[in-house]
């Protein structure tokens, strides 16, 4: 039997795997990632996290993003 | 016309514009700004990582002191994500209103009567303005006002399909039992459809696909504002109620031929 074991050093954000690459908090992530915050939602494992707190909010491996903009809609 | 009122801000304008499928940012400002619209709706979805951040956003391109901004829930098909993306919108932008659209099946993109009921419910409690995208069905439209929704938005036709007031006789009841405002939304292909709207009594239309899908999205913005102008004024001027049987508009005395 072939057991395959993930080793998790990634975090997913908007439903794809990014390495964690030594980010500690939310906002040396969105950093990383290129995000400006301003008028952007971020959600860390269905949780609203408000702008204010991004930086003092602790990310780990597994853990679950979303970044979310405004779009032109009806 | 009474003045149109929604939540305590009164507009001077009975025509709102979707924000989706303009070709530019840059051509939407124009259109808002020629229309004299003072509501719009946006949408919210994910940050496309693999692509450069947009330079200017969408948001920069609305002028907030003249624009209600209203994100709106599309793409949501249960309560729970429809108030997951409300919640979203208020922490992204501090947008307290929220246009509810729910719709389950994206082939005809018809609103869930059921969990829009449940997210109004809910949404009201939590402060927000609720403007919720309903089929035009006068039961689910005095339940909403019921819970609160600020006005209820009748579709004329499915979403994006131009077909006009096909649902006329049923957004008359609603019309004629609605305390809050009545938004005729969605459908609306041309301008004679939004004044047909507002002829009927509507208090006011949400036109995206018609304006932004336009050869000329300016120029539509501003035939679909004359219209609705031009019915406002036609209730204003007191229009009078259709008749079977002929009025002759020249005397009927004084012919040729009279002995």
């Amino acid at each position: 039997m072939e057991v395959k074991v993930k080793i998790m050093h990634t975090l997913t954000v908007n439903g794809k795997d990014y390495p964690l690459d030594g980010c500690g908090n939310m906002a040396e992530l969105l950093e990383k990632l290129g995000i400006k915050p301003q008028k952007m939602a971020v959600e860390l494992n269905s949780v609203i996290i408000p702008r204010q707190a991004l930086a003092t909010t602790e990310i780990k491996a597994g853990d679950q993003i979303e970044v979310i903009q405004f779009v032109g809609g009806g | 016309m009474k003045k149109l009122t929604i939540a305590g801000h009164t507009f001077t304008s009975r025509l709102f514009i979707g924000t989706g499928k303009f070709g530019s940012h840059e051509i939407m400002r124009q259109a808002i700004e020629l229309s004299g619209s003072q509501l719009v709706t946006i949408a919210l979805r994910r940050v496309d990582l693999d692509k450069a951040p947009e330079s200017d956003p969408l948001i920069s391109k609305l002028d907030q002191s003249k624009i209600i901004i209203v994100p709106n829930t599309s793409g949501a098909r249960t309560a729970e994500e429809a108030i997951r993306i409300a919640r979203l919108a208020r922490a992204a932008g501090g947008f307290n209103w929220i246009k509810l659209e729910l719709t389950p099946n994206l082939h005809h993109l018809l609103p869930d009567p059921i969990e829009t009921l449940k997210a109004a419910e809910a949404l009201v409690k939590e402060g927000f303005i609720v403007m919720p995208y309903i089929n035009a069905d006068p039961v689910l439209a005095k339940r909403l006002e019921e819970v609160g929704t600020a006005v209820v938005m009748p579709l004329a036709a499915p979403i994006g399909t131009n077909l006009g007031l096909r649902n006329k006789d049923m957004i008359q009841i609603i019309i004629e039992n609605s305390q809050v405002p009545v938004v005729v939304d969605a459908g609306l292909g041309m301008p004679s459809h939004v004044a047909e709207a507002i002829e009927m009594g509507a208090d006011c239309v949400l036109v995206n696909t018609a304006i932004a899908s336009a050869a000329d999205p300016v120029k539509m913005a501003g035939a679909f504002a004359k219209a609705v102008i031009a019915a406002e004024e036609a209730l204003d001027a007191g229009a009078r109620a259709p008749q079977r049987t002929a009025s002759a508009s020249s005397p009927l005395t004084g012919f040729l031929w009279d002995k």
